[in-house]
């Protein structure tokens, strides 16, 4: 079984804009670091298409629901630019992620996410649908900084064009058309991850802000706060 | 916007953390666009309207664990910082957030609050210790009957 491409009326780089959806997206972003240890930028892109494509064979794409981006066919086979401009500038910046010795293409959760997952792990061990995923990722291949295997899996993998097979690199680059996805692509508003709840979610959301709390309390910050809340006319 | 009497920091009912209104203040300079500010005041009128309801019970445990339940107050994932550092996994389903969402799912935000009785009765002393506002707490009655500690919104910023 391989996914038809389908031709949208939109670009595809473009992020859910439902907020639970947007999060979802970062939360499993997070997990493949998580379960990888360290990964690199480019097999990031390249896992998760990898494990939409073994949803699809075992035909538990509409059960499972993980990533809201849809890929398409880009210079180096599938691809969504967002998870670069946009998804790991954001864990980057809520120090949720940082890179491996200085190397913008390798990738490791910080201490503090490392905690949250730990226990989002623990509580799900019997979530049957978790356990799959975790199960496909863990087949994706270990050697996950290097970059042969997603070039030329990417590369070579099959979808349906107008009644034919073909290898990604038989399409055309095109922003617009869907290669692999988890849900319709003209979807723009985006879905909730089913295997993470809304706690998990939100604690997600206080993580990104975590960086901005951690300034010591002082007099100044006091009167600084006070003097925010003022002017937005709140009184505590 | 004021907030009810109720919840003034030297309310001897409710306490807001200090982290609490350094995220509120954090939140508002946030660049999320011009929505930002009314979306975090139909959070403190949230906060506003269950410090209301809360005033209305018995400061006992047991009205305590009854209200949680009535305003189905879900376990929060996200811990007082101080906690969440040192390890401690003993008051993990204690912490509690009100969730608050715009109706067509654009934003979403929380309030993280804890109910300082019911680590009393687990004996969770060093847990409420490292997690309440002051070092004061002695293990006796110096806590507050409720304390808000954290807020977080997330809308997505679409360029």
């Amino acid at each position: 079984m391989v996914f038809k491409v389908v031709e949208t009326q939109r670009d595809l780089r473009t992020p859910p804009k439902k907020s639970e959806a947007y999060l979802s997206d970062l939360f499993f972003v997070l997990y493949l670091i998580y379960l990888s240890k360290t990964i690199s930028k480019i097999n990031i892109q390249k896992c998760i298409v990898y494990v939409l494509e073994k949803l699809l064979e075992k035909n538990k794409l509409d059960d499972i629901k993980v990533f809201n981006l849809s890929f398409y066919r880009w210079g180096y086979g599938d691809y969504n630019k967002c998870i670069s401009t946009d998804y790991i500038p954001e864990l980057l910046r809520g120090g949720l992620i940082e890179e491996v010795d200085g190397d913008k293409n390798g990738y490791t959760l910080t201490a503090e996410a490392g905690k949250l997952f730990k226990r989002y792990e623990k509580e799900n061990a019997s979530n049957e649908k978790l356990l799959l995923v975790q199960e496909i990722i863990g087949t994706y291949p270990e050697d996950r900084k290097g970059f042969l295997f997603p070039f030329g899996y990417s590369h070579k993998r099959k979808v349906e064009y107008k009644g034919k097979e073909l290898s990604i690199d038989d399409l055309e680059p095109d922003e617009s058309k869907a290669t692999a996805y988890n849900t319709n692509p003209n979807e723009i508003e985006g879905f909730k991850s089913n295997i993470v709840s809304t706690n998990y979610l939100l604690a997600l959301s206080s993580l990104l802000d975590g960086e901005q709390s951690k300034q010591e309390e002082s007099e100044e910050q006091e009167e600084r706060v006070k003097k925010i809340l003022q002017e937005a006319g709140i009184e505590l | 916007m004021a907030l009810s009497p109720t919840l003034l920091s030297d309310s001897s009912f409710v306490l807001l953390h200090g982290n609490f209104k350094n995220n509120l203040a954090n939140l508002l300079c946030k660049d999320y666009g011009k929505q930002i500010k009314p979306n975090l005041e139909k959070m403190l009128e949230e906060l506003n309207n269950f410090s209301i309801r809360l005033n209305s019970v018995d400061k006992t445990l047991n009205a305590v664990k009854d209200f949680i339940k009535s305003e189905r107050l879900e376990a929060s994932k996200f811990f007082p910082k101080q906690y969440f550092n040192n390890g401690f996994e003993g008051a993990d389903d204690l912490f509690f957030y009100l969730k608050i969402q715009d109706p067509q799912g654009y934003w979403i935000g929380a309030i993280y609050l804890f109910f300082p009785h019911l680590f009393l009765e687990k004996s969770l002393s060093d847990e409420l210790r490292c997690c309440s506002f002051r070092e004061g707490f002695t293990g006796g009655l110096d806590v507050r009957f409720c304390e808000v500690f954290s807020i977080t919104y997330y809308e997505p910023s679409l360029s």
